[in-house]
């Protein structure tokens, strides 16, 4: 196993190169098994997919199982909510956690350090100790079957990790930058929203493709909070429910590899489009401080 | 500084205080006082209500059923609306629990036997009893006489009716008539089984039957009986009692004889060592779904197996076979249906709605959107025009009403503390998967299902 | 010279953007967090199915978790042990392995040869299904005779092995083997850590004629230590919680024999399926202490992560 880096890379020997491929080509060949067996399942008939033997390919393709996913009415509305809390999400979570992360970043403040590390201390919460009084005081505020619970918590940082890498980041930008403009009698304000935050732009693309990827394919927190047939259910609720048959407490197992496959492709796409963001965005010097 | 903490501080308890509160304090049943006090069962046609309904999501039967019948019942009651609300049947108890402390608990609340009795444990839902004494007296039905009644009994807690059937679901046997056919089981053996049910014994026999064409016909993967036994208490309860075996005793005390229930377990036992049970150990390509097995006790509707392509025109119904060995032979049976909720606004339009469900035209709508299980009234059980079974002309539906008088449902659970009930469930099942593994002592599996039943009562 | 107050003054003015900016996170943690926090702290002394009267339980929860006395006439909870024994065994074993793992994964794909980012997309492929499908999928794949690993083991003439099936540890070690799938998300994280290691170590390394082996001994993984760091308090966290057997385990996600419960299914089967709201809100208290301990030490021990400061 090598690290390499770019210049080294033009030097290797093409025996090197060949045994690297190999060696990607195999690991590669491992991990999509799961995934091609899920594509795999989702055009098998119902009656491969019980068989108790398992088969690995369907005998014939039936692609018309993704045509009776989409048959069940909902997809479209499902869509069209899960793009609103998906967007509203993705604009609203990083606006906060950057600004949050500001004051952590290039701000000095009495508390500042206990407030870190309160704010550390909540990613360690297990999630069971929050769940159950949440529920209730979602029911008083009368958020049940409302986009609230999912937009109105992340107007305040949309969670620690996220508030966490962005102050990182900005803690790696020069403060000769900041320190500018504080001469020229820019506010905090002005240095935020002209100066800081453009800069931050890989950790705010990675925030934003994590926000997207979590609330895209969320479906446990949906059906817990919108249980009524008038409420706005989202696109991996909608998909879960017609994959679930609980009259006869089986599950319609292709139709709902394919919700599976129809719910990864579009983060696949986005991981592969922002990549190289992605790598850029985490950041960790200064941890210390 | 001092003063920002100790602000912070205080909001933080205040809000806490009122959270707290919010969570106790309009608990709902701190009285046990779930009848209601005066009933009105002629409501006027222009009453107006928002109700809503809580039914199994993902359910689509139980949907479009519940839709039709919402349908008709406007156009009895114009001015009420009625809202669907969704309960996950996996998370059922919690989400009640969830519902009912934030004091969102829908009106009317779908229900089935082991749920039911978390309801009634908690006095979440009414006594139906005033409902359905002034329904009798003002001739609206009569209960023993229009309905399989045993299956109100099984909505009842203490005397007190809580949830209204919807159908009469009953576990019967699925069998595969061209496996039969193949095995030398002839037309007229099932014909008298259908007519006159069957014992445990003929079970046997046919068991062996076409475990002999199996194995001579290069099958010996493939299992005769699809049992259920390690995961369904509806087949495994009534067994035990068959065997003269109650799991606990009026008081709530664990009442099991072991040797009564080895017996049982032996029985379970045998038919895995003859290979008409699967061991659960050794997993096997057969099941009655693909059509590679002979039999299955279900309850489910008919449509679910006899739809698959697998099964085309071979499923057909038997009764549960009944044990006699101790001449107490029963049948597993169930209650779903609904009950209403103590706290409703509306109970009079509540009951006018399960009303309507259980009328002729109620029962024939949900019949012909989904439900093909036995009706709740007698007098569809027969009756030509009945929609329940009327896409299945050549399956023998009466199956679903063999033997009112051994059917039984799982209600030891209602003599046993809620927090215990998924232990108990539990340890039974566990109990009957290691008589189902050869490699596991029955003896062993008996001691371990009572101590898990203790652990669970020692809280 | 400014006297001390008119310092303090100072800070206290700064102080106001400071927290101005801070603001959300505190009003965000207060409501969202904290309540729900209390709540459940003042539960966790009480007997409550989440319906009833809360009646008062002292440190009886406290004590059942811990196995119990005979004096106090508090039973001990005989699940305990064996969930204990699985999830330190699986935190042990979990946590090293998916480290090293994906480090090994992301060395792999750290190098600019041709088509290496269409390696990495397949590579984090299988982090991307689906929790609606991967349930299934895993059921399926670890079966004991028909699934595909029996099926490769069968092809060597071993097994079967029954993996999640399993009535002792053997179970633990399906899922240790099952998260080696998801190794696609730590590679990233390695990734970036790899990046903003300065070029100017590696071409002085070079000119000094180091190897590969070299250069990752005495560069990569101590340049890259403080994201070892972070990523070891985060799977800390994240594992010691672990509950996704719910997904795919027998007996709503504990396995045959209690061979695959752990303490974060304990904690939902308690508040979930048995409904002791109560005893579940201990059971989180207890976690949360463990957590935060074992994060304490982790830092007081850190003395070996190196945190460069000047990254290009």
């Amino acid at each position: 196993m090598k690290a390499l880096d770019n210049h080294d890379a033009r030097r290797q020997s093409l025996a090197v190169k060949i045994l690297l491929y190999a060696l990607m080509t195999l690991v590669a060949v491992i991990l999509i098994f799961p995934y091609a067996f899920m594509v795999s399942k989702s055009l098998m008939s119902h009656e491969e997919v019980v068989d108790p033997t398992i088969k690995l390919l369907p005998a014939v393709p039936l692609f018309s199982n993704y045509a009776e996913l989409f048959s069940d009415s909902g997809y479209g509305m499902g869509f069209l909510h899960t793009f609103i809390i998906v967007g509203v999400n993705c604009v609203i979570i990083p606006l906060s956690a950057s600004f949050i992360a500001f004051s952590f970043a290039k701000l000095d403040f009495i508390g500042k350090k206990v407030s870190f590390a309160v704010m550390l201390g909540t990613m360690m919460l297990p999630g069971a100790i929050t769940q159950l009084s949440l529920f209730a005081i979602y029911a008083k505020l009368k958020w049940l079957n409302t986009f609230w619970p999912f937009i109105i918590p992340n107007l305040f940082g949309g969670g620690a990790l996220y508030i966490f890498l962005i102050r990182q980041f900005m803690l790696g930008i020069p403060r000769d930058m900041d320190n500018a403009a504080k001469i020229d009698g820019a506010n905090a304000f002005v240095r935020y929203w002209s100066i800081i935050l453009p800069l931050c732009k890989p950790v705010l693309i990675y925030v934003v493709v994590n926000v997207f990827i979590s609330y895209w394919g969320d479906y446990y927190g949906p059906l817990i909070y919108m249980r009524s047939s008038n409420a706005p259910k989202t696109l991996a609720q909608v998909v879960f429910e017609s994959a679930v048959d609980e009259n006869v407490a089986t599950d319609m197992a292709n139709i709902r590899m394919c919700g599976g496959v129809i719910m990864s492709v579009v983060p696949a796409i986005l991981f592969a489009f922002f990549q190289k963001q992605l790598i850029e965005g985490v950041v960790l010097t200064g941890l210390k401080d | 500084m001092k003063k920002l903490i100790c602000m912070a501080f205080a909001l933080i308890m205040a809000l806490s205080l009122t959270a707290c509160g919010g969570g106790g304090g309009t608990s709902n049943n701190g009285s046990a006082d779930v009848t209601p006090g005066h009933v009105n069962i002629n409501l006027d046609r222009n009453v107006e209500a928002d109700i809503s309904i809580l039914i199994p999501g993902g359910n689509s039967n139980e949907e479009t059923m519940i839709r039709a019948l919402i349908d008709d019942f406007a156009l009895l009651y114009p001015r009420v609306n009625i809202e669907i609300n969704y309960v996950t049947i996996t998370s059922y108890e919690s989400t009640i629990r969830n519902l009912s402390r934030s004091d969102m608990l829908d009106d009317i609340i779908w229900s089935n036997s082991p749920d039911f009795y978390f309801l009634t444990a908690n006095n979440l839902v009414y006594n139906l009893n005033p409902y359905v004494e002034a329904s009798e007296a003002a001739g609206v039905f009569n209960l023993k006489e229009d309905f399989y009644s045993e299956y109100f009994d099984m909505g009842r807690f203490n005397d007190m009716l809580f949830c209204v059937p919807r159908s009469a679901d009953s576990v019967v046997t699925f069998i595969n008539t061209d496996i039969f056919s193949k095995a030398g089981i002839t037309q007229e053996e099932i014909a008298g089984y259908q007519q006159n049910g069957w014992d445990w014994n003929q079970l046997l026999d046919v068991c062996a039957r076409i475990r002999k064409y199996f194995d001579e016909h290069g099958q010996g993967s493939a299992y005769v009986l699809d049992a259920n036994l390690v995961g369904w208490l509806s087949v495994n309860y009534p067994m035990l009692l068959s065997y003269g075996v109650d799991v606990v005793d009026a008081n709530g005390n664990i009442s099991f004889d072991k040797a009564k229930v080895k017996e049982c377990l032996e029985l379970v036992r045998y038919m895995v060592e003859q290979r008409y049970i699967v061991d659960s150990q050794v997993a096997s390509g057969s099941s009655f779904e693909t059509g590679t097995s002979a039999m299955l006790f279900q309850s489910s509707s008919v449509s679910h197996y006899a739809d698959r392509k697998a099964l085309e025109n071979k499923v057909d119904l038997i009764p549960f076979p009944l044990i006699k060995t101790r001449n107490n032979p029963k049948i597993g049976c169930g209650i779903a249906g609904y009950c209403i909720n103590k706290n409703t606004k509306y109970a009079d339009v509540c009951w006018a709605f399960l009303n309507y469900m259980l009328t002729r035209e109620g029962q024939q709508a949900m019949a012909d959107n989904g439900l093909n299980l036995a009706p709740i009234r007698k007098d569809l059980a027969t009756a030509d025009d009945a929609n329940w079974k009327k896409n299945y002309p050549n399956v023998n539906m009466q199956a679903y009403l063999f033997g009112s008088e051994y059917k039984t449902s799982t209600d030891f659970l209602s003599r046993i503390t809620t927090s215990a009930k998924t232990d108990f469930e539990q340890a039974i099942i566990d109990m009957f998967a290691s008589a189902c593994n050869q490699s596991k002592s029955i003896d062993d599996a008996i001691d371990r299902c009572l101590e898990d039943m203790n652990d669970a009562l020692d809280v | 010279m400014k006297n001390p107050s008119a310092k303090i003054k100072k800070l206290v003015r700064k102080s106001r953007t400071g927290w101005l900016f801070n603001l959300p996170l505190t009003v965000g943690i207060l409501l969202f967090t904290f309540v729900p926090v209390i709540i459940s702290l003042y539960d966790s002394f009480f007997s409550y199915d989440g319906l009833n009267e809360r009646t008062w339980a002292g440190l009886n929860n406290f004590i059942r978790i811990f196995g119990g006395s005979e004096s106090l006439h508090v039973s001990g909870d005989k699940e305990m042990k064996k969930i204990v024994v699985n999830t330190l065994v699986y935190t042990a074993l979990s946590i090293p392995v998916n480290l090293i793992a994906s480090y090994f994964l992301a060395l792999l794909v750290n190098t600019a040869l041709k088509g290496v980012s269409c390696y990495r997309v397949i590579y984090y492929l299988p982090c991307m299904i689906p929790a609606v499908a991967s349930g299934l999928l895993w059921a399926d794949m670890f079966d004991n005779t028909f699934g595909v690993f029996n099926k490769l083991l069968g092809f060597f003439g071993l097994g079967p092995y029954d993996f999640f099936k399993n009535e002792d540890l053997r179970a633990i070690l399906s899922i240790v083997l099952m998260n080696m799938w998801s190794i696609g998300g730590g590679m990233i994280l390695w990734l970036s850590a790899f990046k903003n290691i300065g070029k100017h170590y590696y071409e002085a390394a070079v000119l000094d004629g180091a190897n590969a082996w070299d250069k990752l001994i005495h560069i990569t993984i101590p340049m890259s230590s403080a994201m070892i760091f972070y990523n070891m308090i985060m799977s800390v966290i994240g594992t010691l919680q672990y509950n996704g057997t719910l997904t795919f385990g027998t007996r709503q996600g504990r396995g045959p024999e209690n061979s695959l419960y752990m303490y974060g299914v304990k904690i939902y089967y308690e508040a979930f399926v048995r409904g002791k709201i109560g005893y579940a809100s201990a059971l989180a208290w207890v976690m949360l202490v463990v957590i935060a301990a074992i994060t304490v030490v982790l830092f007081r021990t850190s003395g070996w992560v190196f945190y460069a400061e000047d990254n290009n």
